[in-house]
């Protein structure tokens, strides 16, 4: 289960970032994201959701890049780039990731989207894990710096 | 031919690069409406012909399903083509749209491709295909 929608997971960012931006990434092995959340030129996104499972992505990404993958994505030049283009871009990237681990993982079971929502960087703490709530991080690098996806769920309501 | 498209999606950056991948695609386009959800875009059809709206279904206020719904009652809407993309990737929401009667659905992430051959499916061919390689609207990606 947990495996599964880490492989979903993976193969989503690949298309996001990969299919939609141009952008090449790897996939890093570290298991802490406090370095994602300790940096103050990082952005912290957050989706919720529901269905067969409840919980919710989180998107930890440094300004720098969204700047970069805002003009890939709009194919403007920074100074055409406004705030509401680079926000824009962050709800859109995790949107899409988190619709699309759904779809890799199971196209059968109906999961529920909220609206993407940015989040104070500063309320979000590695030990702040709520309890019987699985978590799936998944660390990436790609021209520019480290990003990083977290999947937070409640695995007692599995059907 | 000319057309006039609606696009509908809370995203600017999404409704942009539709934008740019429709004019990038040789469309002879008069003109490109946006709107942010459902209920802004229930604005633009009450004071423009509209040739095909193109939704996104995750959206704040009224959903793209919702825009449908409203489209589908009025008598002068339900003819206008709709092209759904969005990230909603299951069969069930898949067999929804079907059942409202949409022309087409895209799941997000898409490729520029993807979008100009759906509407290309449903507008028809477009009339100048030299316009796609030379257009100075090209892709930048």
């Amino acid at each position: 289960m947990k495996n599964a929608l880490k492989k979903a997971m993976m193969t989503s960012i690949s298309e996001v970032i990969a299919t939609m931006f141009f952008m090449p990434l790897e996939f890093l092995e570290e298991e802490s994201f406090e370095y994602l959340i300790s940096s103050s030129e990082n952005i912290a996104c957050r989706i919720g959701f529901n269905g067969r499972f409840k919980g919710s992505f989180l998107l930890f990404i440094p300004e720098n890049i969204i700047v970069s993958l805002t003009e890939n994505f709009v194919g403007e030049a920074k100074v055409k780039i406004t705030e509401d283009h680079l926000i824009g871009t962050i709800k859109e990237i995790l949107n899409m990731i988190s619709g699309s681990t759904f779809s890799n993982y199971d196209d059968q079971a109906v999961f529920n989207l909220d609206i993407p929502e940015i989040v104070d960087i500063k309320n979000i703490s590695e030990a702040s894990k709520k309890p019987d709530y699985e978590e799936i991080f998944i660390p990436i690098e790609t021209v520019g710096g480290k990003l990083g996806v977290k999947l937070e769920f409640d695995q007692t309501i599995l059907c | 031919m000319s057309y006039n498209i609606l696009v509908v999606d809370d995203s600017l950056p999404m409704r942009s690069i539709i934008i740019k991948t429709i004019k990038a695609s040789g469309f002879k386009t008069s003109n490109f409406f946006e709107a942010g959800n459902g209920a802004e875009a229930l604005e633009v059809l009450k004071n423009q012909w509209l040739d095909l709206v193109i939704t996104d279904y995750n959206m704040p206020g009224m959903n793209g399903m919702e825009l449908i719904r409203e489209m589908k009652k009025d008598s002068i809407f339900n003819s206008i083509p709709v092209l759904v993309v969005s990230t909603e990737g299951s069969r069930q929401k898949m067999k929804e749209f079907q059942e409202k009667g949409v022309a087409d659905y895209i799941r997000k992430p898409f490729v520029p491709e993807e979008i100009k051959l759906k509407i290309t499916q449903i507008l028809g061919e477009v009339e100048d295909e030299e316009c796609f390689e030379e257009s100075d609207d090209d892709l930048d990606f």
